[in-house]
């Protein structure tokens, strides 16, 4: 199975090479349009977050590892972040309320943190490992028309 | 191969409340500065009530949800100014980040100028 | 100066996500389009002769180092090797050509694609790296085409 691991210093000028990169073989890999697009959304998104929360100066790396295995392309974006805990669940479910009652309300937020919902409407599945030093966020991106 | 971003304030002729702005390029983490910065300037200028601002979208190839927040900031203002903001020409990929997030619901969104340009 | 790092198995199927990349990086630091083109072709170049000649295996890597500082990307290229005997020999040969020139013939069999890198970029050296090679290479954005620095140390096989 075709891997590529990309090790880019915690600097958002990297990010639009590296989710463009993804992007592309993804497509060669068989994904469509759309959802190649979804890729370049998905590991642009946890690139930023990666930087913005876990690897916070430049001289810490993100790391973001690419696995095809047949149907799947599997994204894993690690940063040197300590976080104690991390329930991506009900950070999701948190945001994805706060965004339904704006909606409904007709207001809406000029908060951050719509990443994380993003990336989990575009995905197939998402979940994190937390270590030591690091913190991994998974995701699982299957072709359209597969089972 | 795109520039990072370009941004161009049009005016048509006889037409002051309608204020164009041609977005070309990414709205990500690299610009998003540069946009919030060039959106509060066109922004700023704004005096009177009933302005549409219509972003056209033909040429913006991507946006990010730090973007979207930016976005939705333009929303705000506009709505403040008594005006609002209207997208034309968005690509199927910026349509499908605007539904996700919810701002399609907010934002009026054309599929041409032609349509934004009606009052 | 920290570096990013691609990893990328020696196959051309990634090359169209690897040029991409390389043109997105280029244009967030102000290289103008010619530039960024011309860069993109490069590296694109060098990938492309890494996984031609330097690969025999699927298990066979890319390796892509790229840093950037203002006004300056540098490129770092290894391949996993497996090519001894060709190495020197595409050695010999760059290095007579840089030497003496490309005579027409030549330019219209092989070899075309290092000529097109010459006049592209502002520094290159080759080196043996283990069992395969490294490539290193950096623009600078200028108004100005710069002269051609070559340096090619001595390798011996």
């Amino acid at each position: 199975m075709p891997e590529i691991i990309i090790d880019m210093p915690a600097n958002f000028k990297y990010v639009p090479g590296v989710r463009v990169l993804v992007a592309r073989v993804s497509q060669a890999f068989g994904f469509n349009d759309q959802e190649a697009c979804q890729i370049e959304t998905i590991v642009d998104e946890l690139c930023n977050n990666a930087i913005e929360h876990g690897s916070r100066e430049e001289s810490q790396m993100v790391r973001i590892n690419c696995k095809i295995e047949n149907e799947d392309l599997e994204i894993v974006v690690i940063d040197s972040g300590t976080r104690k805990s991390f329930d991506l669940e009900k950070t999701i479910a948190g945001k994805l309320k706060l965004m339904e009652q704006e909606e409904q309300e007709g207001r809406v937020g000029e908060r951050r943190g719509r990443g994380l919902v993003i990336v989990k409407k575009m995905s197939d599945h998402l979940s994190v490992d937390l270590s030591d030093q690091k913190t991994a966020i998974r995701v699982r991106k299957r072709k359209a028309g597969s089972l | 191969m795109e520039q990072a971003l370009k941004m161009n304030l049009k005016e048509l002729p006889g037409q002051e409340k309608i204020k164009i702005v041609e977005i070309e390029g990414a709205i990500d983490s690299t610009t998003v500065i540069e946009f919030d910065k060039k959106m509060n300037e066109i922004m700023s200028a704004i005096h009177q009530p009933g302005i549409a601002m219509i972003m056209d979208f033909s040429k913006l190839n991507y946006i990010n949800s730090t973007g979207l927040t930016k976005l939705m900031g333009c929303y705000t203002g506009m709505i403040r100014r008594s005006g609002v903001l209207k997208i034309a020409n968005s690509a199927k990929n910026i349509q499908e980040i605007l539904n996700v997030v919810g701002a399609a619901k907010l934002i009026k969104i054309y599929a041409t100028m032609d349509e934004a340009l009606k009052p | 100066m920290s570096e990013m790092q691609i990893v990328i198995p020696a196959d051309f199927c990634f090359m169209p996500g690897v040029r991409a990349c390389i043109s997105r990086i280029c244009a967030g630091l102000g290289f103008d389009d010619h530039e960024a083109y011309q860069i993109e072709t490069v590296v694109d170049e060098i990938c492309n002769n890494a996984v031609e000649h330097g690969s025999k295996t699927s298990q066979d890597i890319v390796v892509i180092g790229c840093s950037v500082s203002a006004g300056r990307i540098d490129f770092h290229i290894t391949d996993s090797g497996n090519k001894e005997f060709r190495a020197n020999e595409v050695f010999e040969n760059n290095k007579r050509r840089i030497e003496q020139g490309w005579d027409l013939e030549e330019m219209n069999q092989r070899g075309r694609g290092l000529f097109i890198i010459q006049r592209m970029i502002d520094g290159m050296t080759i080196e043996k790296a283990g069992q395969g090679v490294k490539v290193s290479l950096y623009k600078i954005h200028h108004e100005e085409p710069a002269e051609m620095k070559y340096v090619f140390p001595d390798i011996k096989l």
